[in-house]
């Protein structure tokens, strides 16, 4: 064939800005929506997306990526996997559809805001093959655990992949302040930004992570999926890369920290409880491949330094307080999931047999003295039979900013704080003193947000009982959670016990 | 007197803080006691031989055992629930 | 904490769409009520104060426009990315085959030299207002508030970018086949100066700026895009084929296919629209807005076309014919 080679017309393709004479430039780009730093037309012309693909090239090789994603599929149709497959690792999948799969579709609207009130050509071109993309894994998504439902195990938890982030269950609060804050309520410059550190760094942790374990666990339809959405972010992730670089260039590299620090950390707590309490806690322990902070370390903090590097900026100035939660954080969370399963669409594993326990000393040296003490109370009225003293009847704090409960060092090393704020009348609480930083980074933004706490006693929430906040939350009893191994976990603890004696 | 003043309670060993609705005229005694069934037995282990006392967060001693919620906390103030 | 019993009971598909007693198709399985901006009071939950939450609320919450149900809305050809994908993967792979035979016939070297120039000033700046539908198309992803609205939208901004990506390749041909016209220079400055294009820049223009999302559909996909379609794409063409260019109207009439496509989903959500009280009258004052920078546009574009008197009024006429299937009487 004697095509041109897209260099030849890849230019053309991107130079569409034109000076606007029958309505003016700000309104065709209003600043609020595509540029609240002024940086200019001029600078926007700078703006080089280093992924360049053209239509025609796009659309072979996504139906390609299909095809094989739904051959996988087509062959995997009559195995009997998931009739057999370890509870713990269908929970993980539940609470992957729940979480992620209608994010993805309103990501689709974040590109394709990019690509309207983007001022650069190809800044406005990637964020429509972006916005594309985002339709694609909603769409795989939603037609791989649509028929999770016709199995009849837990159908309702595999519907809540199309209707969760549309209810009012804690999770899916904490799922849209967050994803809201980084993604949509900005201009496109900081959506740009925002967006990036999550697709570039945290996305990974869900769709690599996931997709490894997923194979580990002979689930190769689940990894083919996953693996075949995380191969479009590289992409799309792009541009917000580009954006940094443009800022960077500009003379806002200042600008640049603050949004990436801010991101860095939002996304940090919403994928703790997601993704970190799955590997450490609902993957079957004989196939775990890593810790959720050994999973961190090598895919996220590896590449955001090299991320940051190459852009000049600094590791966020509370480096240290992240590492130091890297140590911690998950556990607590696990704690507090585990013992409210019905305000959640999966069935939480407690994670917590002896064998499990000493995977977890393994890999977080003193967990048995910290978390282990919370355990070794709990497990004891487990095995005493007194189930009534597993309940959770005295309720957390909830961060004002993470949606999550305010949790901490449990045990031997005791350290829970609530790092609260008096803001104009009202206080405020925040898990951490980052969530609190970043409330005061635009106070504003934040400040009339009633999360589920304030729903409840403020009276939002009616009636005011237990069965009120579940249905508030919009589970039944389909829906919410419970023990998915029905207690059978308990009989390794008397075959130990058994053992010892 | 309604049980309307609400205190955020960390107990010592406990993984997380939590919400306690209180009288404001209960002593920090009574809060121990309001907190402690729900806790202690249960995601703590009980320890008859140590007295619990109230702090708040930030101080670093404790409250006196009589001294009243309405006179030493605000409503939605941290404390920890501690064994000595 | 409650010791369920282990559920057996399979659903037949999502709740919501369980209700009916057919089986539902891949499309309404993936494009259904997807979208969470639209189920709460406010856009987000950041405050009501931000810029965006109080756009959200102005042109799409507080529309003229109204439906107790627009996720009831089915695009007619239930496009999904899937069949997006393989359809236009196919439809490329035709285009390619015609751009490579007709590099092979030498045919920008052969195009009379009294047509070369009309298609650097009216074919090569079109480009502008192609990546503009393009952008206008974005703007119904986001602000639709219906999820199947979102994603035919997508498409539809899918095929804007395609087109693009097309004229670019054919400008950068015939800059090198036929040099000193101008082509890949000239067309912005033609696009802002040119008295031909002035009637569609202007609507292209107001149409982008047009941000309550109903009043978008209509400027874009009742008035912009079918004037693009009749005039840019119908009657240059015409004009084409009278002197020696094939290739133009050939690759008109593929782009021509993406945009019946967008013209059976606009009138499927006109008619949805139609079912509301009140949408009447809503949608005639658009038109009565709408249609007349269409049909300037329409005629002072086709007056620049070379022995066309008829062109302007044919375009004219086949864009009100459209309108007129969509239930308009202007």
């Amino acid at each position: 064939m004697a095509l041109l080679e897209r260099s030849r017309w890849y230019d053309l393709a991107r130079s569409t800005n034109w000076t606007p004479t029958y309505v003016r430039e700000d309104e065709i780009f209003p600043p609020d929506m595509s540029d609240v730093y002024g940086l200019g037309m001029d600078a926007w012309e700078t703006y080089d997306e280093p992924y360049k693909v053209s239509f025609r090239d796009y659309v072979r090789v996504q139906r390609e990526k299909d095809t094989g994603v739904y051959a996988v599929r087509e062959a995997l149709a009559r195995s009997d996997y998931y009739e057999k497959a370890d509870p713990g690792w269908m929970t993980v999948m539940k609470a992957h559809y729940g979480g992620v799969t209608t994010v993805e579709f309103a990501s689709a609207s974040t590109q394709a805001r990019m690509g309207r009130f983007g001022k650069a050509g190809g800044l406005r071109n990637m964020g429509a093959f972006g916005s594309l993309d985002e339709i694609r894994h909603t769409q795989t998504q939603l037609v791989f655990s649509h028929e999770h439902l016709q199995r009849g195990n837990d159908p309702e938890q595999f519907a809540w992949s199309h209707y969760g982030n549309r209810t009012n269950n804690w999770v899916n609060l904490a799922v849209r302040h967050t994803f809201e804050d980084i993604e949509h309520t900005r201009d496109v410059v900081e959506t740009a930004v925002m967006t990036s550190v999550f697709e570039v760094m945290f996305t990974n942790l869900q769709f690599i992570g996931l997709a490894a374990d997923a194979a580990k666990q002979g689930d190769h339809r689940f990894s083919s999926l996953i693996q075949s959405i995380q191969s479009d972010e590289a992409r799309h992730a792009q541009i917000g890369m580009e954006v940094m670089r443009l800022m960077v260039r500009e003379g806002r590299r200042a600008e640049v920290q603050r949004l990436v620090d801010i991101s860095f950390w939002r996304n940090w707590r919403a994928f703790a409880p997601l993704t970190g309490i799955a590997m450490d806690y609902y993957m079957p322990v004989e196939r775990r491949e890593h810790s959720f902070k050994e999973f961190m370390e090598e895919w996220v903090i590896a590449q955001f330094d090299r991320t940051i590097g190459d852009l000049g900026l600094a590791r966020p100035w509370y480096w240290d307080i992240f590492l130091d939660e890297l140590e911690w954080f998950v556990h607590g969370q696990h704690l507090g999931v585990w013992l409210l399963p019905n305000t959640v669409w999966w069935n939480p594993p407690c994670g917590v047999t002896p064998a499990e326990r000493d995977w977890l000393e393994q890999k977080y040296p003193g967990w048995n003295a910290t978390f282990g003490r919370c355990w070794d109370v709990i497990t004891k009225n487990v095995l005493d039979g007194k189930l009534d003293k597993i309940q959770l009847e005295i309720f957390p704090l909830i961060c004002h900013m993470s949606n999550l409960a305010i949790t901490g060092i449990a045990g031997d090393g005791f350290r829970v704080k609530d790092h609260y704020l008096d803001y104009e009348g009202r206080r405020y609480h925040f898990g951490s003193e980052v969530d609190r930083w970043i409330f005061l980074q635009e106070p504003n933004r934040y400040k009339d947000y009633k999360n589920i706490l304030d729903r409840y006693m403020d009276g939002t929430i009616q009636p005011p009982t237990n069965g009120g906040f579940l249905a508030y939350m919009g589970l039944n009893e389909h829906s919410w959670g419970r023990d998915p191994h029905n207690w059978q976990w308990n009989d390794r603890f008397r075959a130990r016990e058994r053992r010892a004696s | 007197m309604a049980a309307d003043f609400p205190v955020g309670v960390a107990v010592q060993g406990d993984y997380e803080t939590r919400l306690v609705m209180i009288e404001p005229d209960a002593t920090m005694d009574d809060l121990c006691a309001a907190v402690a069934p729900f806790v202690v037995g249960r995601f703590v282990p009980e320890q008859p031989d140590k007295t619990m006392r109230i702090k708040h967060q930030n101080n670093a001693e404790p409250f006196p055992r009589d001294a009243r919620v309405k006179d030493v906390l605000v409503p939605w103030d941290p404390v920890e629930l501690l064994f000595l | 904490m409650p010791m369920a019993e282990a559920k057996t009971k399979a659903l037949r598909t999502w709740p919501h769409l369980a209700a009916r007693r057919r089986r539902p198709s891949e499309y309404e399985i993936v494009s259904t009520n997807l979208h969470w901006r639209t189920q709460f009071e406010e856009y987000s939950e950041l405050s009501p104060s931000l810029p965006i939450n109080k756009w959200y609320r102005k042109y799409v919450r507080e529309s003229p426009l109204r439906h107790d149900d627009w996720d009831g809305f089915r695009d007619p050809d239930e496009v999904t990315y899937r069949t997006y994908t393989v359809a236009q993967d196919g439809q490329e792979a035709y285009v390619d085959g015609l751009l490579d035979e007709h590099d092979e016939l030498g045919h920008d070297a052969s195009l009379p030299d009294e047509w070369v120039p009309v298609l650097a000033r009216l074919y090569t700046p079109g480009r502008f207002m192609l990546h503009a539908v393009q952008m206008a198309s974005a703007y119904i992803v986001i602000a639709a508030p219906a999820s199947t609205v979102t994603c035919t939208a997508a498409f539809q901004m899918g095929d804007a970018l395609r087109w693009v990506a097309r004229l670019a390749y054919r400008t950068a041909e015939l800059a090198e086949h036929r040099p000193g016209f101008g082509f890949a220079q000239q067309e912005r400055r033609v696009w802002e100066q040119d008295p031909a294009w002035q009637g569609l820049r202007e609507l292209t223009e107001r149409a982008l700026v047009a941000y309550d999302w109903g009043e978008a559909i209509v400027a874009l996909n009742v008035v912009l895009k079918p004037a693009i379609d009749e005039a840019f794409l119908r009657q240059l063409a015409a004009a084409g084929r009278r002197h020696g260019d094939t290739l133009l109207g050939l690759l008109a009439d593929a782009q021509l296919r993406d945009s019946d496509r967008s013209r059976r989903w606009t009138k499927a959500l006109v008619e949805y629209a139609r079912q509301h009280p009140g949408n009447d009258e809503v949608l005639a004052r658009w038109a009565e807005k709408w249609v007349p920078l269409g049909d300037r546009a329409m005629e002072t574009f086709a007056a620049a076309l070379p022995e066309s008197p008829d062109a302007g009024a044919t375009a004219v006429r086949d864009a009100r014919a459209f309108r007129t299937s969509l239930g308009f009487t202007v």
